[in-house]
């Protein structure tokens, strides 16, 4: 009787483990100043792989994409509002750094004292006079822009598409 | 392929596709057992009692949960997948080995049985399948979420 036991408990772990789906970890990108905004409940925003996330009727390949949830409201005139769930396209060997064009919004990582984590920007259309830099900006609440320098190591994406409200 | 034919987003099309996928783990697994009973030269009707109601049936189970972890790889890698084959084959392999540890625990005569009453072990069987196809049936389906340009 023991060992039935024991066979019904390996049998119900087994399909407990495959009915249980893992969740995709969501990381966030901070879109300019964050003190004193609405945290998004992050936790919360979790999607299992049983996700196709569609542009125009056509699945995007996930593994290329980067997901992140979006804090701050630093880009609200190009349409991405605190919270939104942003997908970034990875530089792979079909998309370069070469690719990447003024007005396109930028993920870059940033480590320094003050903040470690990613950050979005808009690429600006004044070159930066050293090479390996990139002139970047961001929203203030003015509508005026922020003006930055991110150094090209540090780009890892292009923000292509965001997850539309239901 | 099996995509364009059944919509997997329709109660019918998913349950079709659930009952599809479970007979074919289930005939792939057990013609695996039922040629290594061949394999042995042995009386297939006792062979096959036998291995119902003792480890083996324990393994075919886990056989299929092994396919159901792959399968369920297999859908989240678009990319690089091949690589989960050799997984399957090594899975092969192990099969082999367990072959060959059962024919010794045969030859002598210290045959572990787990599970002594053959009905148990069919009627846990048959609620495996059921729940495999349940299972199934529930993680198959495709939430779609439409993106936007930005």
């Amino acid at each position: 009787m023991i060992n039935v036991v024991l066979f019904l408990i390996l049998l119900f772990l087994c399909v407990g483990f495959y009915t249980v789906q893992r969740k995709l970890p969501l990381q966030t990108a901070e879109a300019g100043a964050i003190t004193g905004v609405n945290k998004q409940n992050c936790a919360s925003k979790r999607f299992s792989y049983r996700h196709d996330f569609v542009i125009n009727g056509k699945p995007i390949n996930p593994s290329k994409h980067i997901m992140l949830v979006v804090e701050g409201n630093c880009m609200s005139q190009r349409k991405i509002e605190n919270g939104d769930i942003i997908f970034v396209r990875k530089f792979d060997k079909s998309f370069t750094k070469n690719q990447i064009k003024p007005d396109d919004i930028l993920l870059i990582w940033h480590d320094s004292e003050q903040y470690k984590g990613y950050k979005i920007r808009v690429l600006d259309n004044d070159k930066s006079e050293n090479n390996n830099e990139l002139n970047t900006f961001y929203y203030k609440e003015d509508g005026n822009k922020h003006l930055s320098c991110h150094n090209i190591n540090n780009i890892k994406g292009v923000v292509k598409y965001k997850l539309q409200k239901k | 392929m099996i995509d364009t034919i059944i919509h997997r987003n329709t109660w019918s099309g998913r349950a079709a596709y659930s009952f599809l996928w479970v007979s074919f783990v289930l005939f792939f697994v057990y013609a695996s057992i039922v040629s290594s009973i061949f394999m042995k030269d042995k009386s297939f009707t006792e062979e096959y009692l036998k291995l119902q109601s003792n480890i083996p049936a324990m393994f075919v189970n886990f056989g299929v949960m092994f396919m159901l972890v792959i399968d369920n790889l297999w859908n989240r890698y678009t990319e690089n997948r091949y690589f989960l084959l050799l997984v399957v084959f090594s899975m092969f392999i192990i099969m082999a080995l367990y072959g060959h540890a059962q024919a010794y625990f045969d030859n002598s005569r210290n045959y572990i049985s787990l599970i002594k009453k053959s009905w148990i072990s069919y009627l846990l069987q048959g609620l495996f399948v059921l729940i495999l196809l349940i299972s199934k049936y529930k993680t198959i389906e495709i939430i779609k979420d439409d993106l936007e340009e930005v």
